[in-house]
């Protein structure tokens, strides 16, 4: 799609930011969807952090664009979803998952039929520092270090949270009935 | 997980750990069944949310584009200060250093080469008065031709140039045309200068008040 503006001009500030930013889509766009969970809302969700990133792109100092991009999309939808999630708290027990019976090499090729739908059922049953930290990581596809300067927390904690959220999600896979 | 081991589990699955370190841990891993389920864990939950992954769709790329392109843009906040602030130093200096310039050119050079004029122009030896069609005499490059008045019982130099004289700083303009005639006092001499319809200027020890050559002629041949 052409950028140009209404008047048929072409604007070197839109197009820069569009070339900056538009690598990151997926990334954003997979936050998104696993943030909001309903698709109309995890749109508007992009579309607003992309008209947030382009008012604040003056005071872009550089630096990892995704990072950026993922902090405005996070304070979004901050303040789009706030106090409309509940999340569980309770620590749920490792011995959901029958391991015995579980072969590490099969993994990856059955996870590949995995329910989608059970997948984010079970992620959006994560606690919230462990969720956010694995969609940040795992589908944002930030590294630990930007992931931590986006939380502003340290690097280790974004790390064991990962940690932690990923062995939980493979129990509420195990629990669901969703094996790989 | 109780393993003492399990600390490293997670530098080791992000590979932050030294290549020995690391081969240790795969040695643990062997014979520890709690760090093995850990890291398998870890694996089947990654690989699990990693196919949660998707390609944002088209129809949400055309629409951040199309909203991208029709947001105005904003000026920088705090970018146009400082532009301004560079803006108006430049100014500054640029000003600075005209008006220096300036008055380097005005007030030194001509004056002084003004004054230079004045003075070869008074020691050149003219002879009888204007009648004789008076005399020459070279300055700065200059070849001025002089002569020699009594008007008023004063004496009264004028001299010709095919070029226009230097203004002195301070000097008195008559006009505001820009080639207009001015007069200013240089060295107890009165100087009155014309550039139209040639350039001359008239060196008397009092003021002769004429509003060109052509005037001070016909002043002298009513005399």
């Amino acid at each position: 799609m052409d950028v140009s503006r209404p008047d048929g001009s072409r604007n070197d500030r839109h197009e820069r930011f569009l070339e900056l930013t538009m690598p990151h889509i997926d990334a954003i766009w997979n936050i998104a969807t696993r943030t909001m969970r309903d698709r109309g809302r995890a749109e508007d969700l992009v579309q607003d952090t992309y008209l947030r990133a382009f008012a604040a792109f003056d005071g872009y100092r550089g630096g990892d664009s995704r990072s950026w991009l993922v902090s405005i999309c996070l304070n979004a939808a901050r303040s789009q979803a706030r106090a409309a999630r509940a999340r569980p708290t309770e620590d749920l027990s490792n011995d959901l998952v029958d391991y015995a019976a579980v072969a590490p090499d099969a993994s990856g090729a059955a996870l590949q039929s995995l329910d989608r739908e059970a997948l984010q059922l079970a992620l959006d049953q994560l606690p919230e520092p462990q969720r956010i930290c694995i969609i940040l990581v795992d589908l944002g596809g930030l590294t630990a270090q930007h992931a931590a300067d986006t939380l502003g927390c340290p690097r280790g904690t974004v790390l064991a949270r990962v940690h932690r959220g990923r062995r939980r999600l493979a129990a509420l896979l195990a629990e669901a009935g969703v094996r790989p | 997980v109780t393993c003492r081991k399990s600390e490293s589990l997670v530098a080791f699955l992000v590979g932050d750990l030294s290549p020995r370190e690391s081969d240790a841990v795969d040695a643990h891993l062997l014979e520890c069944q709690e760090c093995w389920k850990a890291v398998y864990e870890d694996t089947v939950g990654r690989t699990a949310a990693e196919s949660l992954r998707d390609i944002a769709p088209a129809v949400v790329r055309d629409r951040v584009r199309l909203s991208i392109s029709l947001a105005p843009t904003t000026r920088p906040p705090r970018r146009w200060p400082l532009r301004a602030a560079a803006s108006a130093a430049l100014v500054v200096i640029l000003a600075i250093a005209l008006s220096t310039g300036l008055a380097f050119r005005s007030s030194h050079r001509p004056t002084d080469s003004l004054a230079l004029i004045v003075d070869k122009i008074r020691a050149a030896d003219t002879g009888d008065t204007g009648d004789t069609g008076g005399t020459s005499v070279e300055v700065a490059g200059r070849k001025l031709r002089i002569e020699e008045y009594d008007v008023d019982g004063g004496r009264v130099l004028v001299a010709y140039d095919t070029q226009p004289f230097p203004m002195p700083d301070g000097a008195h303009v008559a006009t505001a045309l820009i080639n207009g005639p001015w007069s200013a006092p240089v060295d107890g001499w009165y100087v009155r200068c014309f550039n139209e319809p040639r350039p001359a200027l008239l060196i008397g020890d009092k003021d002769v008040r004429v509003a060109s050559v052509d005037a001070l002629a016909h002043r002298l041949s009513l005399s």
